[in-house]
């Protein structure tokens, strides 16, 4: 494997030493501001119009196996079973990984036992492993939101093309849906079938927007530095390259 | 400390474990090839004797070490102490590792070409070039064949048109041009010449195919002789000299001294060849040590002896917990898997149950989980056992007699298979079991168990075959010899539920993505707002300009305004507005997943640590 040369330990060290910082910053009480991101405004509006219409809500983490992408997306239902829970709905969430299952019925129970709704839902109903097999995957879960007919479906982590199936289906219930994915080549899919796509670095920002955690608001503004310093990089190097493809560079020390 | 801090600090240790064995492996002391040595290659360069070869610290994780010859001495130095060159990180072609080097001097130039294992583990023929006697190397890529002059490499066929995986090569540059010889999986020796490596044009027809090459090779290379491929085929003990043409004339044999030779390149000099030798570790190994000990030698191209020894494994870094951990943490993360799986099972019992005892609406699918389950349970636990592919001859022989006649009889009876049509999809396993008194064979039964559908007119043709193979070789009547053909009952049915069941279920979830897609294109390309008519309009100049109607419709148009050709701007949308775009989005994933990583890891973010405190 080709190891890290000096500039990208320089990058990296940087990099986590913004974040840390804006981090200490948020913790001891510095404002930091965060954009509003309307596909996870509308969370809490979906949740509600699941509850009006008395369907249930369906919350999909993806197809990651233990990882950062899950743990973002696990954070992030904790809140939407937070919410249901106070209006005594039940989430529904289909799990495609072992591991992945294990997790989610931990936040699940959780997020129940903390609003005191604990033991109002089986676990076996609500939380069910599917398959691991992408094309099982996804149909079980087409079945699942039309035999149910889900009435709010959030759709937040990794996908394949299981993403298409799964939020079409949705679409056919005529579910509200919101879909949040770091997986670029899905985000099309996920545009023309959910009310809301969040994609890219806004996954990440997720549990921060929800929970106002400092540690998570310090950690955005860290990024948004590095994305500053990838900026100012990216800038230097097309002005150096183009001056020197053209000799300009040469010409105006002479000059 | 509370239970949240220990799994705090737990996770934090573990972090750490990953970070310094993945990025500073060789930070930690020992060298680069302490695991293993491999695929050495040479070449002469002025007036230095060169070899390169794939030194391992970790089975996947490897780089090219440089070897130079004194001179005087005849002892190969290590020089430098670091690999020149290593598997890319972000070069899927060459993700998992690199093997069988080949090298070539030009001039003052060294071109480097060499398999790279890529991100599903297949086979992919790269190439790397130095200017400065290999000390540092510029990779190329992979190397492009093509049969109709269209050098294409995508990331689906790196190599262009190549015909199936390549399993071995020789590449020699001779007047001019680059030529090779490639072992193909499924077609044979297939010839490749071309000016660079980059415009290698491949021959059509196989010039040897899989049936009429040794069986079991090890090792190969070849070199062009009067303008004829010599192959040099390491196969079953013994080093088979060929000419690759013209009938496949055995030029030479040698019966090897050491038989587990497992790489052979010829060079630097004439008569020379570089090997790599396998050997059984004389004592036991620790659980950062390769299974197998090997050892580069430089010998003579016969290899009448193992010559000189150029490098066995490097110096092993010493063992700390931090080494050993590697180790720990991948056996819990694996422990840890199975008690989910565990857990997930449990799910689908305890649901599916409760269906059936509570007689809810589609309690049949629920059955049916249930009849699945146990019939995949059997079948994989007693079917699904490896290396039951393809045709396979196994010879119970308890004497030394009957050692000797393993191979020819191995070859013998998988000719006679490849008589019958569609070989290549059977899949059949011959015991062969030889009847002795004393050292005299008196008869044989063979065994023959196929998986799948093997039909009666096809056993009827090879049994004669068959038998008479094992005549030919055991000196007795082909009476005596009994075939029994039974089919494998385990196997086929795992087969069958694989073939018969989950392949064209999934094929039919595949297909209806394609209905799904036509029903979501209509609602996206209904136009509602100026960001609907934009997409309406890049789709459809994307769409109809990789079409060749795009290109008939506006190739009529004068040179100077050709950026209205539509396949000009349909590139232009994909490889630079989109490109542009789903750079910038992966910069910000990136810097995303950092921090979140960083977060964890740190112990920062408590979300993390759901239902502890219970």
């Amino acid at each position: 494997m080709e190891h890290a040369s000096a500039p990208v330990i320089i990058l990296f060290v940087l990099f986590a030493a913004f974040i840390l910082l804006q981090i200490q910053r948020a913790r001891h009480g510095a404002h930091i501001f965060l954009r509003r991101i309307a596909g996870l405004e509308v969370i809490d509006d979906a949740i509600g119009r699941a509850t009006e219409q008395d369907r249930p809500i369906m919350f999909n983490p993806g197809r990651d196996d233990l990882s950062v992408n899950l743990f973002c997306s696990l954070s992030v239902l904790g809140y939407v079973t937070r919410k249901a829970a106070k209006l005594n709905m039940p989430v529904n969430v289909p799990v495609s990984m072992p591991l992945a299952y294990a997790m989610a019925e931990e936040y699940w129970k959780d997020a129940y036992d903390a609003m005191g709704r604990g033991g109002m839902f089986a676990v076996e109903d609500n939380i069910r492993y599917l398959s691991g097999d992408q094309n099982a995957f996804g149909m079980s879960c087409a079945g699942w939101i039309k035999r149910e007919r889900i009435g709010a479906n959030f759709l937040f982590g990794s996908y394949g093309f299981e993403a298409m199936i799964i939020a079409e289906a949705g679409q056919q219930a005529g579910a509200i849906q919101v879909a949040c994915t770091p997986t670029f080549f899905q985000v099309p899919f996920f545009i023309v079938t959910c009310d809301y796509t969040v994609f890219g670095e806004e996954f990440y920002a997720a549990g921060a927007y929800f929970s106002h955690d400092p540690v998570l608001t310090g950690s955005l503004a860290g990024q948004d530095l590095c994305k500053l310093v990838v900026l100012g990089l990216i800038v230097a190097g097309i002005v150096v390259f183009t001056l020197a493809q053209q000799n300009l560079l040469a010409s105006l020390l002479l000059w | 400390m509370s239970k949240r801090g220990a799994l705090k600090l737990l996770a934090f240790l573990v972090g750490l474990y990953f970070v310094l064995e993945y990025v500073l492996p060789e930070k930690l002391g020992g060298d680069f090839d302490s695991y293993e040595v491999r695929s050495p290659a040479g070449c002469v360069l002025g007036t230095n004797t060169l070899a390169l070869y794939v030194g391992h610290y970790r089975a996947e994780q490897c780089g090219i070490g440089r070897l130079v010859q004194n001179g005087a001495t005849g002892s190969w130095t290590r020089t430098p102490n670091r690999p020149v060159l290593q598997p890319a990180l972000f070069q899927a072609y060459e993700r998992y590792g690199m093997s069988q080097l080949a090298v070539q001097a030009n001039g003052t130039a060294l071109t480097l070409v060499y398999i790279g294992k890529n991100m599903q583990r297949e086979p992919v023929l790269c190439y790397a070039t130095s200017g400065d006697a290999g000390l540092t190397w510029r990779r190329h890529g992979p190397v492009v064949f093509s049969t109709n002059g269209q050098f294409l490499s995508s990331q689906k066929c790196p190599n262009g048109d190549v015909p199936g995986a390549i399993q071995w090569y020789a590449a020699q540059y001779h007047e001019g041009l680059w030529q090779m010889a490639l072992i193909c999986a499924t077609k044979g020796v297939v010839l490749a010449q071309g000016p660079t490596l980059t415009n290698m044009t491949l021959q059509t027809t196989a010039l040897r195919s899989v049936a009429q090459l040794p069986l079991g090779i090890t090792a190969f290379d070849a070199r062009l002789v009067s303008n004829q491929w010599r192959g040099y085929f390491v196969a079953e003990g013994r080093l088979q000299v060929q000419n690759l043409a013209d009938g496949m004339d055995q030029v030479d044999t040698v019966d090897l001294l050491d038989t587990s030779i497992c790489a052979y390149r010829l060079g630097p000099r004439a008569g020379e060849a570089v090997i790599c030798v396998e050997r059984a570790p004389a004592t036991a190994r620790a659980p950062e040590q390769a299974p197998v000990q090997t050892e580069l030698y430089c010998a003579p191209a016969r290899l009448t002896s193992n010559g000189t020894l150029m490098k066995s494994v490097g110096a092993q870094a010493r063992p700390t917990y931090l080494t050993r951990g590697i180790k720990w943490a991948g056996d819990f993360t694996m422990i840890v898997g199975g008690f989910a799986v565990f857990m997930a099972v449990i799910n689908l019992f305890l649901y599916h149950s409760k269906r059936i005892a509570q007689r809810q609406p589609g309690l049949h699918n629920s059955v049916l989980f249930f009849i699945f389950m146990v019939l995949m349970g059997i079948f994989t636990f007693f079917g699904n056992k490896p290396g039951e592919y393809g045709t396979q001859i196994v010879v119970r022989a308890p004497t030394p007699a009957a050692v000797t006649l393993e191979a020819a009889l191995k070859k013998d009876m998988l000719q006679a298979f490849t008589t019958l049509t569609n070989i290549n999809d059977k899949r059949v396993t011959v015991e062969v079991c030889l009847q002795q008194q004393g050292t005299t064979v008196t008869g044989a039964v063979l065994h023959a168990r196929y998986i799948g559908i093997f039909p009666a007119a096809q056993r009827a043709q090879v049994v004669p075959e068959l038998r008479a193979a094992v005549a030919r070789h055991v000196q007795i009547a082909a009476q005596a010899v009994q075939v029994d053909f039974a089919p494998a009952v385990m196997q086929t049915g795992f087969d069958f539920v694989f073939k018969a069941f989950l392949v064209p279920l999934g094929i039919a979830t595949f297909s209806t993505i394609t209905f799904y897609m036509i029903s979501a294109a209509y609602r996206a390309f209904k136009i509602r707002s100026a960001e609907a008519v934009l997409l309406m309009v890049a789709a459809f100049i994307v769409m109809i300009g990789q079409l060749p109607l795009g290109a008939w419709l506006t190739h009529g148009l004068p040179d100077g305004v050709f950026f209205l050709q539509l396949p000009w701007l349909a590139q232009k949308l994909l490889m630079v507005a989109n490109s542009s775009a789903f750079r910038g989005v992966l910069i910000g994933i990136m810097i995303g997943g950092l921090a979140a990583g960083l977060r964890i890891w740190l112990g920062m973010d408590e979300s993390v640590y759901a239902g502890l405190d219970k």
